[in-house]
């Protein structure tokens, strides 16, 4: 994984095991360790009964989960269609902090090792969190060092057969997806869409329409450098690069109604009086959670897949 | 009977019987010596306060000596009247009681309580000789104010008596209102409708305008207390005449005004402010004469958690007397908020659409002229999603715009104050602010009020009206 801080990584992964249940995307989740399993329990009970945001992380925390196929699930005719794909998929993701993707500390021992999993990954979770780079704009400067870094890395293992690019697939995740700009961004744009098949009416963005949204939320970046951000991954991941809209805790949905209202999306309450973005927030409803494991399941049909 | 029973029922055969300007005599025989009492009805029928003289050096056994000091000392001191003798110890000085009886053919008591008290006591239990009235306003059709009595006591009324009257008390300077306890004299000149009269007891105090169910008590003949009244009455230094030019002439019908307040309720640091200046605005209103109704809208936020309990905007009073919307602004300090109360904004829409409800259909202005006063600091809850701010919007999707600019062309003459904090952010404040708007820690209320129109200027009433 890899995203600045603040960008939603570890509330993404903790987002996961209640995806799968709240939605049929005909897989099971277990942690394969007791520290995996016991870091599953406590941020599910964070996100779910605490309705808070699990801690950032501190250096760099270790999963080891698989997701397994559910042959009873994609049985069945009124579910959603099964992806093709590999009945086994073994996460063995690394959050790090994202204080490691700053500039001032490339020299870090960490950020050392942060690197060494990146090059050694099959696959990356790239977390673009849109309000930090309209805010802060710090997207690119903390990429494109992260990025050098990689690329220095992955030549240093084959030099004659390094060709200026990196191999491995990168899922870009462009989360908050619930935050009221980024919703109305999408909503302008007109590529907000809402499954027939779902009750609450939620809202989501296709895939092919995620760059389009990512796009339009860099020009708005804070340093105007978020534009050199998509040009950079591109560069470096050519044709192995895809996007997707995501959103952990999803979209408010009325207890009366059952159903989404795009007059009251919210589903953060932000703790902090009068109108100060600061503080904390809290989870106000039900966790729906929007493309949380569609990016994994492509990044693993992707690895599958590859020559 | 014993005789402390015996000597307080010829004191108070006595005093029944003496005259007004009249005074007589009682002797009480101590250990200490003698001790001369005399007690006095004043012109006007009162017993006044009893006097009283000291003997203390009292020749013991020498007869010339004593015989010298009943004739120099004291015999000039025993007044045209002496009806009693009281002895309250055993050790009196008994020779110079012999000698007394020898000139003065009057009852002994044998007492064990002081002279002093039986005299009071009989003081206490006098009948009134005249009755008690009290001076009050009437106010005429025309506005003229015309003095008037309300009859307090009856003839004969003991202490321990009591009337209930009902008084309205108008807005006065700070010399206060003036309770006077009249009687009438029917002396050379005087009419039944043009009495002449004397006054028995003069009080006053400041007293908040508005109207009291008031119980006068007759403690003793020349003493009256006044039950009901928010404030403790005090003796007046000004003399009758004084008081009386500072009447005026007319007084002009009160003018109706409706004052509605939206209270927010959120949080409890700045509620208490909050209500007190309600208190003082109500309170302003009111001493100016106003004919003040007062109605009170509580609000605070949504609940916007599963967990969080919804209270919504209330009407706690509708176009009630002061007294008690100033009741239910009190009942309202101390509030708990709910644990998780949503901090960054209050039900301003769902108040206004309570308060536009109330109004539509009626005349706003029976009540008087209307006057939106709104406390508070958050800003209101969107009808929907706001980009900006992020605030979760209202349940209801009630729009404040929407009810502000409804309010305003429905009824052209309502007026908007607003008592806000110094933190209150949003184009909202300034809109209910739109004729006065002051920060709350800091207001002038009085000056608040007069931008309002809830202020005019004060025409002291120095008597209570009817």
């Amino acid at each position: 994984m890899w995203g600045a801080p603040g960008s939603g990584k570890t509330t993404f992964l903790a987002a996961l095991d209640i995806a799968l249940k709240r939605k049929r995307h005909g897989f099971n989740m277990a942690g394969m360790t007791e520290a995996s399993v016991n870091l599953l329990i406590e941020m599910t009970d964070t996100l779910i009964v605490k309705r808070k945001f699990p801690p950032a992380t501190n250096a760099i925390d270790y999963f080891e989960w698989e997701l397994f196929r559910n042959q009873q699930q994609a049985a069945d005719p009124f579910g959603t269609p099964m992806p093709p794909g590999p009945n086994r998929i073994t996460l063995s993701l690394a959050d790090p902090s994202g204080e490691l993707a700053r500039p001032e500390r490339r020299t870090d021992p960490d950020r050392k090792k942060l690197i060494d999993e990146l090059a050694d990954s099959d696959g990356i979770l790239f977390m673009f969190d849109p309000i930090r780079e309209f805010e802060v704009g710090d997207a690119f400067s903390t990429t494109n060092g992260l990025l050098h870094q990689l690329t220095a890395a992955v030549a240093s293992r084959d030099r004659d057969k390094f060709d200026g690019t990196l191999p491995q697939h990168v899922a870009i995740c462009v989360t908050k997806f619930d935050e009221p700009k980024v919703l109305a961004t999408a909503k302008k744009l007109g590529i907000i869409r809402r499954s027939p098949h779902d009750s609450h009416q939620l809202p989501w963005v296709h895939e092919h329409d995620a760059l389009r949204l990512l796009t339009a939320l860099t020009l708005v970046s804070g340093s105007g450098d978020g534009e050199m951000l998509l040009n950079a991954l591109h560069q470096a991941f050519p044709g192995r690069v895809q996007f997707f809209v995501t959103s952990a805790v999803g979209f408010y949905v009325n207890p009366m109604t059952g159903r989404f209202d795009e007059d009251d999306p919210q589903n953060l309450v932000k703790t902090a009086a009068g109108l100060s973005r600061s503080g904390e927030s809290r989870i106000r409803g039900a966790l729906y959670p929007i493309n949380v494991v569609e990016p994994i399941l492509w990044l693993s049909e992707q690895i599958a897949h590859r020559p | 009977m014993r005789g402390d029973e015996l000597a307080l029922e010829a004191l108070s055969a006595e005093l029944a019987q003496l005259a007004n300007g009249a005074s007589f005599t009682a002797a009480e025989f101590t250990v200490h010596g003698v001790t001369l009492w005399t007690v006095a009805r004043d012109d006007k029928g009162t017993p006044e306060r009893p006097r009283y003289m000291e003997f203390a050096d009292v020749p013991e056994t020498d007869p010339a000596a004593l015989a010298d000091f009943y004739a120099k000392r004291l015999a000039p001191r025993l007044g045209r009247r002496l009806v009693l003798v009281a002895r309250s110890r055993a050790d009196y000085p008994a020779h110079l009681l012999a000698l007394l009886l020898d000139k003065r053919h009057v009852p002994v008591y044998e007492c064990q309580t002081p002279l002093k008290d039986h005299i009071r006591g009989a003081i206490t239990v006098s009948p009134l000789r005249v009755g008690y009235e009290l001076v009050v306003l009437r106010r005429e059709e025309d506005g003229h104010l015309a003095p008037d009595l309300r009859q307090l006591f009856p003839q004969d009324a003991y202490s321990g008596y009591s009337t209930d009257l009902t008084v309205q008390c108008a807005p006065t300077d700070d010399r206060g209102t003036v309770f006077a306890v009249m009687i009438r004299e029917h002396a050379a000149g005087a009419t039944p409708a043009s009495p002449r009269l004397r006054p028995i007891e003069i009080q006053s105090a400041k007293v908040p305008p508005g109207e009291y169910a008031v119980s006068a008590q007759l403690i003793r003949p020349g003493h009256v207390v006044f039950h009901g009244l928010p404030v403790q009455l005090v003796r007046e230094s000004r003399t009758w005449r004084e008081i009386m030019q500072t009447v005026p002439k007319r007084l002009p019908a009160p003018r109706p005004a409706h004052l509605v307040c939206m209270l927010e309720v959120s949080g409890p640091e700045h509620l208490e402010h909050r209500i007190e200046r309600l208190e003082e605005l109500i309170g302003e209103a009111e001493a100016s004469g106003l004919q003040l109704k007062v109605s009170l809208v509580t609000y605070g936020p949504h609940s916007v958690e599963r967990a969080v309990p919804e209270e919504p905007a209330t009407v706690v009073a509708w176009a009630t007397r002061s007294d008690l919307a100033v009741r239910k602004l009190g009942e309202l300090k101390g509030r708990v908020p709910a644990e998780n109360e949503y901090p960054r904004a209050a039900q301003v829409e769902c108040a206004l659409r309570l308060v536009a409800g109330r109004f539509t259909g009626r005349d706003p202005g029976r009540d008087g002229k209307p006057v939106l006063v709104t406390a508070g600091t958050r800003p209101p809850h969107p009808d929907r999603v706001d980009i900006h701010t992020e605030i979760i919007p209202c349940r209801d999707r009630v729009s404040w715009q929407k009810m502000f600019s409804s309010l305003c062309e429905t009824f052209p003459d309502l007026k908007f104050g607003a008592l806000c904090n110094a933190g209150a952010v949003g184009n909202v404040w300034s809109s209910l602010g739109r004729d006065a708007i002051e920060e709350v820690e800091v207001v002038d209320v009085s000056a608040f009020a007069a931008k309002l129109g809830l202020r005019d200027p004060v025409r002291a009433v120095p008597f209570p009206l009817i």
